[in-house]
């Protein structure tokens, strides 16, 4: 039997009843609000990163078609179905990694992934009846080709803040 | 689709400033026991309560963080002990061999008539290494293994440690009816 231990447990609040040092809460709240200051202007660089990332992958999307149309998944014929595959697993990714980042980071990373995957409308559905095998194939790896390499780049946009 | 995200300062001052409120006696007194100052404690506190809203944490339950807190206090003053350059925690050989000897004697003394301000000053004429075991068995009813994963010392090692601190003690409260 500890009776030491029966003591402190009896008269536990006794052992907690001195005040605390005058105006600790005062000096609290200037902390909070200095360190309130610090995490905005942190914020605030966080979403000029966030932008600048954006338009990198906007541009990406626009310029790619023409610069690296001969450098991606030259494996042959790939349908729809093989892309969206690979979209996915990438994606799977980005959204593993974005649960390790703070709750604005992962928003903004989430946000971005979401631009470069959403559908409205499948782009299946979109392709015109009739169109010749080789067309297609081309147009297909021409839309969903950029995707994927958006998504890469954001994965080591969302790896690069993970480790910061 | 997510379109609105908000970048704006998203901490809510009004929640902290309960939370504050809610935690901020429990804390001073854990980081108080162990750093044995005032000044010290209160920044421990205050640093406390602070990294937990700077990380935004979100827990299950109040319990949950409320461990949480306890912990990172704890963390924190024990780091403030290490940086003031404390005594050692680790026993020595004579002390491990006494150990027989004084368990009796702990074991046998009885704390009637004793006040709580006694045992109180007792406790901060301790060296801080007793101190520290003491206070995170007594009062924050951490057992022996949970005592050596937040110290990085050995169970038995603090088992021995308790004994020699309850000792210490009351050789304190001895003296103090003297």
């Amino acid at each position: 039997m500890d009776e030491l231990k029966n003591f402190t447990d009896k008269f536990r609040e006794e052992f907690e009843n001195d005040p605390l040092p005058q105006n600790h809460k005062e000096r609290f709240m200037l902390k909070l609000k200095r360190d309130s200051r610090r995490n905005v202007n942190s914020n605030r660089n966080r979403q000029i990163m966030f932008y600048f990332a954006a338009a990198s992958v906007a541009l990406f999307l626009i310029f790619t078609p023409v610069i690296n149309i001969n450098k991606f998944f030259n494996k042959g014929k790939m349908d729809v179905s093989d892309y969206t595959g690979i979209l996915e697993d990438r994606s799977k990714s980005v959204v593993k990694l974005a649960e390790s980042l703070n709750p604005n980071d992962k928003a903004m990373v989430l946000s971005t992934l979401d631009q470069l995957t959403f559908e409205a409308v499948s782009f299946e559905s979109q392709l015109p009846e009739g169109i010749v095998n080789g067309e297609r194939t081309e147009l297909i790896k021409n839309y969903y080709a950029p995707k994927i390499e958006g998504v890469d780049k954001l994965e080591e946009y969302a790896r690069l803040l993970k480790n910061q | 689709m997510i379109t609105d995200f908000n970048f704006k300062d998203s901490r809510d001052r009004k929640s902290e400033e309960v939370i504050y409120d809610e935690c901020h006696k429990r804390l001073y007194y854990t980081s108080l026991r162990i750093v044995n100052n005032s000044m010290d404690a209160e920044e421990i506190m205050h640093d406390t309560l602070l990294t937990y809203f700077r990380k935004g944490m979100v827990f299950q339950s109040v319990k949950e963080r409320n461990s949480w807190l306890t912990r990172v206090c704890i963390n924190l003053s024990i780091d403030r002990l290490r940086k003031h350059k404390s005594e050692s925690l680790l026993l020595n050989s004579k002390e491990l061999k006494a150990e027989e000897m004084d368990e009796e004697l702990v074991e046998s003394y009885s704390f009637k008539g004793i006040t709580v301000e006694q045992v109180r000053k007792a406790l901060n004429n301790l060296a801080a290494g007793y101190r520290l075991i003491l206070s995170l068995h007594l009062f924050e009813g951490y057992d022996y293994e949970e005592i050596a994963q937040i110290t990085q010392l050995k169970e038995v090692s603090i088992r021995s440690q308790y004994i020699r601190g309850k000792a210490r003690l009351i050789d304190e409260l001895k003296s103090q009816r003297n």
